[in-house]
């Protein structure tokens, strides 16, 4: 047996200090390589906050991640494991950063040739609320953002991805079970993945188009429409506005939760995207073995087809554009919000063709700006369950079918390809392969669909040469 | 005694996607799939469908009633090698000389088939299997035809209109069309730069024109882009035209189901 070690990872100028480990597999196991052995926290050493480079204060670097930063340890070559016991103290001790992360020091034993060294998959979650607080597992709570960087051998600089699509990308990216492994196992790095849920609002190419070129004033605007709707709403109750204080809850009652906070909580988050910077222009920093690295925005972007026939309402004042899935309305988008889109929105209905100017769009804008290309991920036009072998039968339906539209957009989208920065991830054809039996709803895949789309999309980063995938 | 069969008349016109469904598909030699009278064997056993086929060089290539289509001169179609597309039949069809019960067309010819015109007369041609042509037939070729390219989708689906209203006034048939499944196993492209159109892309975009006439018609479409897409391309094609025994029997089902939907069968078992 080799002793496994930790790798060097380093935030220099500042330290690290990490947590004990959790143990993801158990006594003897047989790994594969890069699989998850334990994990621990870690965090940059606040000790050294205020040192000084130059002339004014050092920002401790990952400082809107420093709360949720984790390392994911796996060895480089498949074999057997046994971990060290003393490693795993278990409570807060395998959770809270405590100690110096110390290169060399051995976690475990394997019988794997050319073991030694681990290889670190770090985790970064940027909360959507700070003081919003989940603890015990890999990435576990609501984040506005997730990161996984891993820097494997060196080498090239770190190729960055974006994820910004639909709910069909986050098993895609982010990953069923523990966060980014599947992509950590399959691209040799130095790599970074970048995960932004579609929770909030969806990322239309419509959203991300007017995120992109928003300025200053109309910041202010939206801030103002946002303020004023949560002044109203949280000042207007009657004398039942809080029902945890009325005479007939004194003895007791069911539910505690003040629901309009709901509304107001959405929206604020709502503004917090639209008045912060775009993923797509976001710089970031990694842990590397030789200290914090900046990175440039995505090389690429993905985004989903599926995003542009989310219902878009526009602020009638602001002109600021949301998009929501239907469904989220109801089960979590309430009443209060729903009478704010009726009565200051707009209904924004979308055409291929508008959609098919927006992507260009925002195409155009990421290629100019960043150079980064746009990964879209088709929709699934075909599907078990419609069979519809006389069209005539739709009436006027017809041409705002699921099945024809989605097709015309597919169609469309080949087309835009023809754009240097654009690439189609084509799951329609991936589906159709496998039968769309692997994704019965037309847009949550399952695993063997999801395995070849994963494939599919790490080609075409590679076709487009984006660093160490 | 037994009691008498009743007969389905079928008109097809198509090519290897309409033949290998309904009437048998073979590999090497080796029967794979027996047509769809295998499917009426058991969904309706006092049913025998009879399919009168003809190979479609292309859609447009298809005559309307009373219409004589320009094409080459007799000495000159029985000269010219034919392949699979005879050429004195290219130009020519039955489809109105009988009656018929259902007909069954198909995409496959207009999005994938180019032809050639001749440059003095304007007629155009499938010269098919045209790497087996001699030297005097592909001279004749070069000096006197020019390429035609393929169909366009607008004309073409213009021209299906004319005929399914025909077919539907002369005949009183059930129309049913074929579209493609524009997959084939193992193409990715994910970038089009600088790139034409594939036939995959051109499959498609007649599809999706396919079921707008569809729509404004009321003719049927035989979905065979989803019916490939539900089993599955890896499991039922071979290649952009070829199904696999399995495909052409699900194929010939769904003929079989629309026939049923439309109640042809009502008809013809409920009768005394």
């Amino acid at each position: 047996m080799t002793p496994l070690r930790l790798p060097p990872l380093s935030a220099s100028p500042f330290g690290l200090i990490r947590s004990g480990l959790r143990w993801l597999r158990p006594p003897g196991a047989i790994l594969a390589a890069r699989e998850p052995l334990a994990v621990c926290g870690v965090r940059v050493a606040e000790s050294r906050r205020g040192a000084r480079t130059g002339d004014g204060p050092v920002e401790p670097p990952l400082a809107e991640e420093q709360n949720d930063l984790q390392v994911v340890l796996a060895p480089r070559a498949p074999g057997r494991v046994a971990p060290r016991a003393d490693q795993s103290r278990g409570g807060y001790q395998d959770l809270v950063a405590a100690a110096d992360w110390e290169a060399g020091e051995a976690i475990a034993d394997g019988d794997a040739e050319g073991g030694g060294e681990l290889q670190a998959l770090v985790l970064m979650g940027r909360r959507g609320f700070e003081n919003g607080e989940a603890r015990g597992g890999l990435l576990p709570g609501w984040y506005e953002r997730t990161r996984a960087s891993w820097e494997g051998d060196g080498g090239e600089r770190f190729g960055t991805v974006l994820s910004y699509g639909t709910c069909e990308q986050t098993a895609l990216f982010r990953g069923d079970e523990a966060p980014f492994v599947d992509w950590f196992a399959r691209a040799p790095g130095p790599a970074q993945l970048v995960w932004v849920p579609d929770e909030r609002t969806v990322h239309s190419s419509a959203v991300v188009l007017q995120h992109l070129r928003r300025t200053p004033a109309e910041a202010r605007a939206i801030a103002g429409a946002v303020h004023g709707w949560i002044t109203e709403r949280l000042t207007a109750g009657g004398p039942d506005a809080f029902p945890a204080f009325l005479p007939d809850s004194a003895r007791g009652r069911l539910g505690g939760r003040w629901a309009e906070a709901q509304g107001a909580l959405l929206a604020l988050h709502l503004l917090s995207e639209a008045v912060g910077s775009s993923p797509l222009l976001e710089r970031t920093q990694v842990l590397t073995r030789r200290g914090v690295a900046e990175q440039p925005p995505p090389d690429a972007v993905a985004l989903s087809l599926g995003s542009e026939f989310a219902s878009h309402f526009r602020h009638r004042r602001t002109g600021w554009i949301l998009a929501f899935h239907g469904f989220r309305f109801g089960q979590f988008i309430g009443p209060a919000f729903v009478e704010w889109l009726r009565r200051d929105f707009e209904p924004v209905p979308r055409t291929v063709a508008d959609v098919e100017r927006d992507l260009a769009a925002v195409a155009d804008e990421v290629a100019a700006r960043t150079g980064g290309a746009l990964l879209v991920q088709n929709l699934i036009a075909s599907s078990a369950a419609d069979r519809v072998p006389n069209h005539a039968w739709l009436g006027d339906g017809h041409a705002t079918s699921l099945p024809v539209q989605a097709t015309e957009a597919n169609l469309m989208l080949l087309g835009l390809t023809r754009h240097p920065a654009v690439s189609v991830v084509d799951s329609d054809a991936l589906a159709a392969e496998l039968g769309v039996r692997h994704c019965p709803d037309r847009f949550h895949a399952a695993r063997e669909l999801l395995d070849a789309q994963r494939e599919e999309v790490h080609r075409v980063l590679r076709d487009r040469r984006v660093p160490g995938f | 005694m037994t009691a008498a069969r009743r007969v389905l008349r079928i008109f097809a016109r198509g090519n290897v996607d309409v033949r290998d469904s309904l009437l048998w598909s073979r590999v090497g030699g080796e029967l794979q799939w027996n047509g769809i009278n295998e499917v009426l064997r058991t969904r309706h056993p006092g049913v025998v469908a009879r399919v009168r086929h003809e190979t479609c060089a292309r859609l447009d290539l298809l005559p309307l009633p009373g219409e004589t289509l320009p094409a080459p001169p007799e000495e000159l179609a029985r000269r010219l090698p034919s392949g699979f597309h005879p050429i004195p039949r290219q130009h020519l069809t039955a489809l109105f000389d009988g009656p018929a019960d259902a007909v069954v067309l198909s995409l496959q010819s207009a999005v994938t088939n180019a032809l050639v015109r001749h440059r003095r007369d304007g007629w155009l041609l499938l010269p098919d299997t045209v790497e087996r042509w001699d030297a005097g037939a592909l001279r004749f070729l070069r000096e006197e035809c020019e390429n035609a390219g393929l169909a366009p989708l607008e004309p073409t689906l213009q021209r299906l209109e004319r005929l399914v209203l025909a077919i539907e006034e002369r005949l009183g048939a059930h129309v049913l069309v074929y579209n493609l499944s524009p997959w084939v196993p193992g193409e990715r492209i994910h970038s089009w730069v600088g790139a034409e159109d594939s036939l995959a892309l051109r499959a498609q975009r007649f599809n999706v024109a396919l079921a707008e006439l569809s729509a404004r018609l009321g003719f049927s479409i035989v979905d065979v882009d989803r019916i490939c897409a539900a089993a599955g391309t890896d499991e039922v094609k071979v290649d952009l035209f070829h199904l696999n025994a399995r495909g052409w029997r699900l194929v010939a089902e769904e003929v079989v189901r629309i026939l049923e939907e439309r109640g042809w069968f009502d008809a013809a078992e409920g009768s005394p």
